[in-house]
């Protein structure tokens, strides 16, 4: 009765009642917006930072661990055939990669740049590198080579370039190999830097012999890597290490965290401030129904009733307000996700691999997060004027014109 | 005019509560909106410091053909650069100038390896223009020795005394490598300078590069902020060099603040949004309980335009106030990070990187800035006056009859 | 004794200024009563029936229903006897506008819990076609005329069968016609269910219908 009650008091001032449920709409279609958005980038950097940093579990030697910055080439992890063969048979393991990074000084005439050249095998699934061609074709035996890499340096498909670089055994090596292919990764901190030259070639280039510097493993599900890691332990060889990309990415995943306590503060700031607008509202109405509340009071409605009353119409129009907002914030965000908005101008000048069109995902979860959010915060503020309610006798109010 | 606003006025008074909670959406998203604007002119400020102070001053003079990609090109070097020093000798607003040489090469403690930025100085000219010298942590920068950013003999695990390789390209193609001892580490806010640069002698830089040339001239002039003019000037004396201001030197970073101010307007904006529906709201419930009133003082004489001057005038008023208390909110929360500001060290390791686009080192600072002050008034009184407009109209709608007769 | 008042006084404050509404008043009301409060305007009727329906407290003073002590009750308390054992009925009528006349008169039986639907259903019905308003049941209150809806406010105090109706010049907002017609009907429930009545009225017109009269002046009793 309380709820069909307050229903019909929201529907008796209309043009109010929609304005405040507006204000909450607004509230709530900009957080779910904002959910979609903030926590979008968060994934895909998590799932960036995966793909081409840490894989779900890495291997690679300890020692390795300690100058990952300077990309080591002579960290080798061996018989790493063996290795690699053993955890593709594990029923959580999606695939497994062998990769090879090492720094070099490019140069081509009178250029000279720093690259990232990264060993793989060109069925390589995280890459996917024949989907990112755009000249040219990938082959085995020739070079794929970032679109601003290839600009940088002068080169283009079909012209040798000369890799020189120290090899695992210390001295210097070099070997010429044909730019097959120019690709794009939509990452400009990747195609700037990056080419990529068969596992054999890496090997030969670089003189490593029956091993491999970085094992990748990808699982099914992000969840799994600790039972993989642990399977894996067993049998690693001495001095090699496998680390979920949690331990990897400690610092990321926590600051991530950190960031989204603080983003969920601030969808909480929003619908409170939007929430002024229904106390507003709702102030006004106690103070033009004293007489109403007076009689109610005087047929024998408690205090407790009034302020349920109060508080249930608040809540409808905030809750109506709320529901539609959080509907039309994904609705946004589908339409934001097909369509794509570019960042290329922030993606530009970061080391960060960061995509430069960006498509935020979506999630029924936004939905619902930020209806809870919407509903809950309105129904809180409407106790502040419903108290008012309790602030009168019977009598006073009755006395009102 | 003036008895409407004084009325406009008392009634704003009369309702303090409300109009209090009506504003207080305004103010809440125009300080944000200031503090972020602050914020990201903090950061961008703070880039400019670091890039005028350590690498380029105020304009850099290069060769003409000056390509980057390709260090050891002979385009790239200014062999008469003493004749372009002699050019810009006299011009009144040039206040110091030094030479320098810039070349990429790879650092190795005989171990590992890493990209860095050679550049030789000409210690005398330099303190001149950079304030290399202050930041000086160990040593000095001696003869046929080098000096390296703190980071990056942290990383190589070198101190002074050690020896270093640098390993780079001959403009012939070949590969020269170059022995020498670490004399002096240096600590800079710069993270160019910090994290991957060494310095060695000018001198010995050209004898290394086999070169009578330099690869660039930095300047330094009386006033930063006229770099408009003084680019001209400067081109007007040397036409055939390629000049570039702190200001070009920095389209990087103002490219990613221009993003980031304006995806945070995004979010300002539908906060303003709100504020805007709650003014709708607000005066909207006092036009319908003045409805009495407005039926006597139509009774009265007021016209139309009175009673519309009356509600607009509410709504500027408004307004004014929700400006005035979220610039008040905003000084408040910028003083926090002007004094103390965040420190980026947690962030930047999470993201693995030195580098979030902007060239800043542990502690990131806001700043005081007008502009977005000025803006929110603007905004602020404009918006507030748009959404008492409706309201304001149903009031004038009224008849004084109708409303007389209502009880309420 | 049914009712009993005893030494009620009540000072209201207009800022600083006191002003005492009531001085010592003391009353004897028996079951089944038609009682009249009588007194111009500003001698303390309202004050005296909003604090005997115990919707307002006296400074002092006792008020007794039944023998039991009412002014010594909480809020919540008094508002569970009120849903009991009251029914009011104002001179503004104070329908509720969002309701029907059915839901009205309903009200006080959804506040009460005691009846099922088609039990209230029931009482509700009965008690409208009494007050002769059968077939305006689902009209509003706006949609209905002055006299309708002070036929809906007192079938809303009569229909959960209460110990005592208040009614606040129940008749001044009408002709005297219409007035005249509202005080017999209350006269009539009187009669034929011996519910007890007290109203307020400034109107000598009205008040041949009392069976008992008590007059007020300046806030005491005179008679
Ligand atoms: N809330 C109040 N504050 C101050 N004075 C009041 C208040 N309520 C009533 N009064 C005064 O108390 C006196 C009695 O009022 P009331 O009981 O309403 O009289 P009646 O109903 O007989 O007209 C009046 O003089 C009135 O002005
Ligand atoms: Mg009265």
């Amino acid at each position: 009765m309380l709820f069909k009650f307050a229903f019909r008091n929201v529907m008796r001032n209309k043009k109010r009642s929609f304005l405040t449920a507006l204000s909450i709409f607004f509230a709530a279609l900009i957080v779910c917006f904002a959910q979609g958005w903030v926590f979008g980038l968060f994934e895909m950097l998590t799932s960036g930072m995966i793909n081409y940093q840490s894989g779900n579990v890495r291997i690679i030697t300890e020692e390795y661990k300690n100058r990952e910055k300077f990309l080591p080439v002579d960290e080798i992890i061996n018989n790493s055939d063996e290795i690699i063969m053993r955890i593709e048979r594990y029923s959580e393991v999606k695939y497994v990669e062998e990769r090879i990074r090492f720094g070099i000084m490019l140069g081509k005439d009178e250029t000279t740049v720093f690259g990232l050249g990264i060993g793989i095998d060109f069925d390589n699934k995280t890459f996917n590198l024949k989907q990112k061609v755009i000249k040219g074709n990938i082959q085995n035996n020739g070079i794929a080579i970032g679109k601003d890499l290839a600009q940088k340096l002068g080169v283009d498909v079909g012209e040798e370039l000369l890799l020189a670089t120290k090899t695992s055994e210390g001295g210097l090596n070099g070997i010429k190999l044909p730019v097959t292919a120019i690709i794009t990764t939509g990452m400009k901190a990747f195609d700037k830097k990056v080419f990529f030259i068969s596992l054999e070639n890496a090997k030969k280039l670089l003189k490593i012999r029956n091993g491999t510097t970085e094992i990748y493993i990808y699982t099914k599900q992000h969840e799994d890597s600790e039972i993989v890691q642990e399977r894996i332990k067993e049998f690693l060889p001495e001095g090699t290490i496998a680390l979920t990309y949690k331990e990897q990415l400690g610092g990321l995943i926590e600051f991530i965290e950190i960031e989204k306590k603080i983003i969920y503060f601030i969808f909480a700031i929003i619908i409170f401030l939007a929430s002024f607008v229904v106390i507003n509202t709702m102030i006004k109405a106690v103070f033009e129904r004293l007489r109403e509340i007076g009689t109610l009071k005087a047929i024998g409605m408690t205090d407790r009733d009034m302020f349920i009353n109060f508080t249930i119409e608040g809540s409808i129009i905030g809750a109506f307000g709320g529901v539609l907002g959080s509907l039309a914030g994904l609705l946004i965000l589908i339409y934001l996700n097909n369509k794509g908005v570019d960042v290329s101008a922030a993606a530009e000048g970061s080391d960060i691999p960061f995509e430069s069109i960006i498509y935020p995902p979506y999630n029924f979860s936004f939905f619902v997060v930020t209806a809870i959010f919407s509903i809950i915060i309105p129904a809180l503020s409407s106790m502040i004027p419903a108290k008012l309610t309790k602030k009168f006798t019977p009598s006073e109010m009755l006395r009102k014109i | 005019m003036k008895f409407l606003f004084s009325l406009s006025l008392k009634n704003i008074i009369r309702y303090k509560k409300r109009t209090i909670l009506t504003f207080l959406i305004l103010s809440f998203g125009i300080a944000f909106y200031i503090w972020m604007d602050s914020f990201i002119d903090g950061l961008n400020e703070q880039s400019f410091d670091n890039v005028i102070n350590f690498e380029t001053s105020h304009f850099k003079i290069q060769s003409e053909k000056y390509d980057e990609d390709k260090p050891f090109s002979e385009d790239n070097f200014m062999n008469n650069y003493k004749e372009v020093v002699t050019a810009l000798e006299g011009t009144d607003f040039i206040e110091s100038h030094t030479t320098r040489i810039k070349f990429p090469a790879e650092l190795d403690n005989s171990i590992d390896s890493t990209p860095c930025l050679v550049i030789g100085i000409d210690q005398e000219q330099d303190k001149k223009v950079f304030i290399l010298p202050e930041f000086i942590e160990e040593g000095s920068l001696k003869p046929g020795c080098a000096m390296i950013g703190k980071k990056l003999a942290a990383s190589m695990d070198v101190k002074v005394g050690d020896f270093i390789y640098i390993t780079f390209r001959e403009a012939k193609g070949m590969f020269n490598s170059i022995e020498m001892e670490v004399s002096g580490i240096v600590f800079s806010p710069d993270p160019g300078t910090n994290n991957s640069t060494v310095f060695i002698n000018l001198s010995e830089a050209k004898e290394f590069l086999n070169t009578e040339g330099v690869t660039e001239i930095a300047i330094k002039t009386n006033n930063r902020d006229k770099y408009k003019k003084y680019k001209v000037a400067l081109q007007k004396s040397i036409p055939d060099y390629k000049i570039q201001s702190w200001i070009d030197m920095s389209q990087n970073f103002l490219a990613i603040s221009k993003m980031k101010k304006k995806f945070s307007f995004i979010f300002v904006y539908f906060i303003i949004i709100i504020a805007l529906v709650g003014i709708i709201n607000t005066m909207l419930m006092s036009v319908l309980e003045k409805k009495r009133e407005i039926g006597t003082m139509k009774a009265l004489g007021f016209t139309d335009g009175d009673i519309l001057k009356m509600f607009i005038f509410e709504g500027a008023i408004i307004g004014v106030l929700g400006s005035i208390f979220g610039i008040i909110l905003s000084i408040i929360l910028n003083w926090y990070f002007v004094e103390h500001g965040i420190d980026m060290t947690t962030m930047m390791e999470g993201f693995g990187t030195d580098n979030m686009g902007y060239k800043i080192i542990g502690i990131a600072k806001s700043t005081w800035s007008i502009k977005p002050m000025i803006n929110s008034i603007i905004i602020c009184v404009i918006a507030s006056v748009a959404a008492s407009y409706y309201p304001a109209k149903q009031a004038t709608k009224l008849q004084p009859v109708e409303c007389l007769r209502t009880i309420q | 004794m049914f009712l009993e008042v005893t030494d009620i006084n009540k000072t209201y404050y207009a800022g600083k200024v006191p002003f005492q509404a009531l001085h010592d008043i003391t009353l004897d009301i028996t079951k089944g009563e038609f009682t009249a409060l009588a007194g111009p305007s500003g001698s303390g009727k309202t004050t005296l029936l909003n604090i005997i329906g115990c919707i307002d407290k006296p400074d002092n003073g006792e008020v007794f229903i039944d023998g039991e002590l009412l002014t010594e009750k909480n809020s919540d308390e008094l508002a569970f006897y009120r849903r009991e054992h009251f029914g009011f009925i104002f001179q503004t009528y104070n329908l509720i506008p969002i309701l029907t006349a059915f839901e009205n008169v309903e009200l006080p039986l959804r506040i009460l819990k005691q009846y099922s639907k088609s039990q209230s259903k029931d009482m509700v019905m009965q008690i409208l076609k009494k007050v002769g308003l059968e077939g305006l049941e689902n009209r509003k209150p706006l949609e209905l005329s002055g006299g309708q809806q002070q036929r809906v406010s007192i079938a809303r105090a009569l229909v959960k069968n209460p110990k005592l109706i208040l009614a606040d010049e129940p008749t001044a907002n009408l002709d005297l016609e219409t007035g005249e017609t509202i005080v017999d009907l209350m006269k009539g429930m009187n009669d034929e269910d011996n519910v007890t009545f007290i109203f307020s009225t400034h109107d000598e017109l009205i008040l041949k219908h009392a069976k008992r009269v008590i007059r007020l002046r300046d806030g005491r009793v005179i008679n």
